[in-house]
């Protein structure tokens, strides 16, 4: 079996497994219970939120834990504005979690604007430079993209928002950086940024927001007044302490990853563009990140290469999984595909798991599948 | 003071001498239905009763049962041995709370001193008593007190009733085998002709990989939300692939859907022969596609050599369908936006209104198109779906 669809979701390591199995089973306590061993439970939330705030550069009173990346990218984009009106501006590429909370806002009554993308998916910086305005209240983009691996240039970003927007706050979906890139939230001056814990082999169900002291957050949840207040909710011990288990595991091990996949990436490329005709490499070498190889196949459909590979044992992604069964066609248009190409999207996402030559064999069968399913296309 | 349902059926009354087998039929689907409760089921001359279940599960148990077809209302009584203060308190505890209201007696035992009028108006007066917020209108109450009392020594007390499902025992009029794509249409097609007291069973094509799995979950879960209807139901899931590409090489682009057609109902129809159906269901609806003009539907039927097909939503409209496939609540399955065979490898212009002749010189391209529809029937995958697989 070939797992290629890393950038969807991990395989949970063992050691985050046995910590989540800990605090399941042993210290299963509430945190905000008064005997001990719910002590325990309290200080095990405690460590693992200054683990996530180390690595991310940031303090332990800025660091919010949520159940998703999703959630956190909610709480940033729905709970953060002080105002009622005044323009938002979100990458026109953004994961749905952040587009559609846009539109929300839209519905709210900001006026939302989206920044265009180049064609590997990073915004375009000039554009968003362009559209930024003093009056401007939020800019969301992404760290590293979950279509294409692209990588937006976080630091230049904000530094032209605080230039020409000084009141803005900027928010990042680090989701599919977090663990692969290194992230000092200081260091990128943004305001709020989001992880999550099952794209860096810890349990799905966990996730975080960094949102700087100086950011108020509104309650996204109601109840007991965990986490500050903002997202309520006994805390998922268990998710929390396999979250931040996975983080120094994931940092050397990813960072080992990284410097085989290059080479990986680069030879597949080479090797798809030189055996099938009429196809797009999304993920441009250098722009991107290595463990991200996404294409667009004319004429083809993404699903039923995910098929054929699926019944060879080999599972690689179509676009992003979250909106796979969307016949919404947002990113296709704005990376600037030719219609002819929009439905067959295909992501290969590498993760510590895997084999330099598993990239290879992936695409040996995918071409063998483009060819054969060009044989019926009339 | 027991709670007791009361069964009524419908259109059976119009049966003749047999009737018994329709009644018969009609007893056991209700048995299936209420075999997941612990209750008592009883048949007395025309009536069924449900008793002895447990509070809790009294709303499951009428809203499993305003799924059985043959039955067309229900009443949850409360059941009173046959005294005069019995009754008048029951009568009390089911009167409404606000409104007008009227009493209904009907008294099969005449051995009671007091005839049906004299008990309907002390029932009204002690009613009154109690709730005199209440207003008594003979000719168009906002809820009816019911007091049914039964030459057996018992009286029910009711208030309204609550519509089931109609129709006819599924099983009463034969079997089909429905063709089911797992879009709105055929689910409703099916669930209309069980209501007509057809056993279903259900052939689906399947073209994976063009098509995904979750398109035949989507299949299945359909088939498994029209259980509670039509019974336990046999899924053929028949391998298309093969079959579509060789169209695909062999035929005109335009006559792919056609010729497509015209194999799946030669496959359904040799199914529906092994299952012992007989007739074909389809959902077609005059001109809603190209594949459902007068002239292709002349063109599929022409494929079928020995079943009648019946189209029960043939005069129907989308709407109409839609609407059907909400309040049997199909609708939410099948608008999960999975492509099913149809729409694998679909002409940019495909012939709307087919000739017969070139229909089936087009078919007739199918090398070893016998091999094709054996081998495609042979490995079908046979799914038993119930209420509870």
């Amino acid at each position: 079996m070939i797992y290629l669809d890393n950038a969807a979701t991990t395989r949970v390591y063992d050691e985050c497994v046995a910590e989540a199995d800990k605090y399941n089973r042993q210290l299963y306590f509430n945190p905000s219970a008064r005997y001990r061993l719910a002590l325990q439970a309290e200080e095990a939330v405690k460590n693992a939120r200054s683990v996530i705030a180390s690595a991310l550069g940031a303090d332990e009173g800025e660091i919010y834990f949520t159940a998703s990346g999703s959630e956190a990218d909610n709480i940033a984009l729905l709970c953060s504005l002080r105002r009622k009106s005044g323009r938002v501006i979100v990458g026109a590429a953004e994961h749905s979690a952040v587009y559609q909370c846009a539109c929300e806002l839209e519905r709210r009554g900001y006026e939302v604007a989206y920044a265009p993308v180049t064609q590997w998916g990073a915004v375009d910086i000039a554009a968003l430079s362009s559209m930024l305005t003093p009056d401007t209240l939020l800019v969301s983009v992404m760290h590293v993209s979950n279509e294409t691996g692209a990588v937006n240039d976080l630091k230049a970003i904000t530094s032209l928002v605080r230039k020409k927007s000084p009141k803005a706050l900027v928010h990042s979906d680090g989701v599919q950086a977090f663990g692969k890139l290194p992230v000092n939230v200081r260091a990128l001056d943004v305001d709020m940024y989001s992880v999550s814990g099952h794209k860096i082999h810890a349990p799905k169900g966990v996730g975080a927001l960094y949102a700087k002291k100086s950011v108020h957050l509104s309650p996204f949840v109601f109840g007991g007044g965990q986490e500050k207040g903002v997202r309520s909710a006994t805390e998922n011990v268990a998710g929390i302490c396999a979250f931040a288990k996975a983080v120094p595991l994931a940092a050397v091990r990813m960072k080992e990853w990284l410097s085989k996949a290059a080479n990986a990436r680069a030879a597949a490329e080479e090797y798809l563009k030189n055996n099938i005709d009429d196809i797009v490499i999304l993920s441009q070498r250098g722009k991107c990140l290595d463990t991200f190889l996404s294409l667009a196949v004319k004429g083809v459909r993404g699903e039923v290469l995910v098929h054929i590979l699926d019944d060879k044992g080999v599972m690689i992604g179509t676009g992003s999984a979250c909106s796979s069964h969307s016949s919404n066609k947002r990113i296709p248009k704005v990376l600037g595909l030719n219609e002819e190409y929009w439905d067959g999207m295909l992501r290969l996402s590498s993760s510590d798991g895997n084999d330099p030559n598993d990239l290879a064999e992936a695409c040996k069968l995918l071409v063998e599948a483009i060819k054969a399913e060009r044989e019926y296309i009339k | 003071m027991d709670k007791v349902i009361l069964l009524r059926y419908g259109e059976l009354f119009l049966k003749g001498r047999n009737r018994s087998y329709f009644e018969g039929a009609l007893a056991r689907n209700i048995k299936a239905a209420l075999s997941p409760f612990d209750c008592k089921f009883s048949r007395t001359q025309n009536r069924y009763y449900v008793e002895e279940y447990s509070f809790e599960d009294e709303y499951a148990i009428v809203e499993r049962l305003t799924k059985v077809f043959g039955l067309h209302s229900l009443s949850i009584a409360v059941k009173v041995k046959t005294d005069y203060e019995g009754i008048f308190a029951a009568a009390v505890d089911s009167a409404p709370y606000t409104g007008t209201f009227r009493v209904n007696v009907k008294r099969a035992d005449k051995k009671l001193s007091m005839n049906s009028m004299q008990i309907a108006v002390e029932a009204g007066a002690r009613i009154l008593r109690a709730r005199p917020e209440l207003s008594v209108d003979l000719h168009d109450p906002d809820s009816v007190v019911n007091i049914d009392i039964r030459e057996n020594g018992f009286t029910y007390i009711f208030g309204e009733s609550v519509p089931c499902a109609g129709g006819m025992p599924v099983g009463t009029a034969g079997k089909g085998m429905l063709l089911l794509s797992g879009g709105f249409d055929s689910p409703v097609a099916g669930w209309r002709m069980a209501k007509r007291g057809v056993k279903v069973c259900a052939v689906h094509y399947h073209s994976y990989p063009h098509t995904s799995l979750q398109a035949k979950e989507k299949v299945v879960d359909l088939a498994k939300k029209l259980t509670p209807w039509c019974g336990d139901i046999t899924l053929y899931v028949v391998p298309f692939t093969h079959i579509q590409e060789e169209i695909h090489l062999r035929c005109k682009a335009e006559f792919m859907i056609t010729v497509m057609r015209r194999v799946m109902v030669r496959i359904a129809e040799r199914l529906a022969e092994k299952e012992g159906c007989g007739c074909l269901i389809t959902g077609e609806s005059l001109g809603q596609v190209a594949s459902q003009t007068m002239e292709s539907i002349t063109s599929t039927e022409d494929a079928v050599e020995r079943l009648p097909v019946f189209r029960p939503l043939i005069a129907m409209d989308k709407t109409e369908i839609l609407e059907q496939a909400e309040r049997i609540d199909t609708y939410d399955i099948s608008k999960q936006p999975f492509e099913d065979c149809c729409t694998v490898f679909l002409p940019r212009d495909p012939v709307i209104h087919p000739k017969l002749d070139e229909a089936r010189a087009e078919e007739a391209k199918l090398e070893g198109e016998e091999q094709l529809i054996e081998e495609a029937a042979a490995n079908a995958e046979i799914l038993h779906l119930g209420e509870r697989t």
